[in-house]
């Protein structure tokens, strides 16, 4: 019973299972590198817990508004899949007397099966609010929503896909020190979908979606 | 050299979690015997009524050897092993939970399709399923209801008598062992609560338009399969069923099927496991009465 609540779990988490890469621009030529552990919520020993699946970033900061990033998802890896992610996250809004801000992110998910080459293009695009605060403002507390874009037309067996936005609602909190970041993050995953009569049991909201809680740990350079 | 350690070191790491394995649930509760109208332990259509039990003088706990190391897997035949020559027999393919105590209701309501103990019955544990030996898997699936169906060959049966029923798990060697004969070419099908395919469950899951093989290696596609079918088909499925939906499951292989005849048996409020009891017993065998005598 275990087992399956694992597997059939990480099939929902593959696909989302880090916390938002880049929130806040680094600064310009900065270079980061971080790791995710988290996932979807799933029962285990009577306690709702995250799945620990793990993912790598890296990040360069262009200049002082707009950072690339690139992700590997190590879980998807052990499955099979190379998953990969490469995109850029702009501040679009930068109010530093309040803290108020705003940041739009651009994402290739790419995915190749190691097992038949079959692969999958996913686009995303992400807008963060975030509010800074603390020493230097160097902390934030953000809300975000990551649009998943499904391009297939069908589904298996000619079937009609009819969901093509997948949308991801995150809430988070980062705490920074002079090199290193760490955050949590929670996120109410395809919020817009049932999570009814389906192998897997999420854990959703109103029997939408599922939720997720993720940590990351970057350190710049 | 450096390069192709670390491609076999990925290989390995990566075969690691593959998910095939999850499609089988075997032994959630040990048991060390079976004890069919006496087990106790969590039973599908628990409120089944005695006018549907089974004499003992009926029940046959037989072992077959399958496999190229002889494994032993276990079957139950509800009948007389004397008359498989001459009656008519369901091969009753269960799910994918636990070993034969579970189902065992499910087969005896079929022995009472018509009147009482009209039909035989026989049920399998798969490799690593209850008493059986071994691990199960796709191609252990096929190969063990295959062996069974060569245990009732040996005794007599033949084409025209033996009816191949799939539950759940169960639909993908029914289904499979009708499009691609082996042992036998069955008279007829029927599905209950059948899954499409390895895919539509990691689409289902993942509630992307991914590629099964991201996930499995599973070669099971029901959908495909019973294109071969031309076979009588039932197809039998709860409209509430909250494991495999009746619409991204059982819709889609029925609306496959492309043979001589077919019959759908919509169950409303019927769930994965309880079909024959929201539908009642009796208008359960009834149905399937209709199927097989038609």
């Amino acid at each position: 019973m275990l087992k399956t609540m694992f597997y059939t779990a990480m099939i929902c988490s593959l696909y989302n299972c880090a916390a938002t890469r880049i929130v806040k621009p680094l600064e310009a030529k900065q270079w980061a590198a971080g790791a995710d552990l988290g996932g979807a919520i799933i029962d285990f020993a009577g306690a709702k817990i995250p799945l620990p699946l793990t993912s790598l970033t890296a990040a360069y900061g262009v200049d002082s508004q707009l950072t690339a990033f690139g992700g590997l998802h190590t879980t998807a890896l052990a499955a099979g899949v190379v998953q990969m992610e490469l995109g850029a996250v702009r501040s679009i809004f930068a109010q530093d007397k309040n803290g108020f801000n705003l940041s739009a992110g651009a994402t290739a998910n790419f995915m190749v099966s190691t097992w038949d080459g079959k692969a999958r293009f996913y686009p995303q695009l992400d807008i963060n609010a975030y509010y800074t605060y603390g020493a230097k403002k160097r902390n934030y507390v953000y809300l975000g929503i990551a649009n998943w874009f499904d391009l297939q037309a069908q589904q298996a067996h000619q079937q009609d896909n009819k969901e093509h936005w997948i949308p991801n609602l995150a809430l988070g909190h980062t705490f920074r020190t002079n090199k290193m970041r760490y955050t949590i993050e929670t996120r109410w995953i395809a919020p817009l979908s049932s999570n009814q009569n389906l192998v897997v049991t999420y854990n959703g909201i109103g029997n939408q979606g599922s939720l997720g809680l993720f940590f990351s740990v970057f350190r710049t350079f | 050299m450096r390069n192709l350690f670390l491609i076999g070191l990925m290989c390995t790491f990566a075969s690691c979690l593959r998910l095939d394995s999850n499609l089988f649930n075997p032994n959630e509760t040990v048991i060390t015997e079976y004890k069919f109208e006496n087990y106790t332990g969590r039973r599908e259509c628990a409120e089944i009524s005695s006018q549907y039990n089974i004499p003992d003088s009926l029940i046959n706990l037989v072992q077959i050897p399958v496999g190229t190391n002889n494994e032993k897997i276990y079957a139950v035949y509800i009948g007389d092993v004397n008359r498989i020559a001459t009656d008519t027999v369901f091969l009753y393919c269960h799910g994918n939970a636990e070993h034969m105590d579970l189902y065992w209701n499910r087969a005896k309501l079929l022995a009472n399709v018509g009147s009482k103990n009209r039909f035989g019955v026989l049920m399998m544990d798969y490799r690593g399923y209850g008493l059986s030996e071994g691990t199960p898997s796709e191609s252990n699936l096929y190969e063990d209801v295959d062996a069974c169906a060569q245990w009732l060959f040996n005794r007599g049966m033949r084409n025209e008598r033996i009816i191949y029923y799939g539950f759940s798990l169960g639909s993908s060697a029914a289904t499979e062992l009708t499009a691609n004969p082996r042992t036998f070419n069955p008279s007829k099908l029927i599905l209950e609560a059948p899954f499409a395919s390895a895919e539509v469950m990691v689409q289902d899951a993942a509630r992307l338009a991914l590629p099964g093989s991201f996930f499995v290696n599973l070669k099971i596609d029901n959908a495909e399969e019973i294109k071969k079918v031309q076979q009588p088909f039932m197809w039998i499925h709860g409209e509430a069923d909250d494991f495999l939906s009746i619409t991204a499951h059982g819709e889609v292989v029925y609306n496959a099927y492309q043979g001589s005849y077919k019959t759908a048996l919509r169950v409303t409020n019927g769930g994965h496991s309880n079909v024959p009891t929201i539908h009642g017993f009796d208008n359960y065998n009834n149905a399937i009465l209709q199927f097989i005598t038609r």
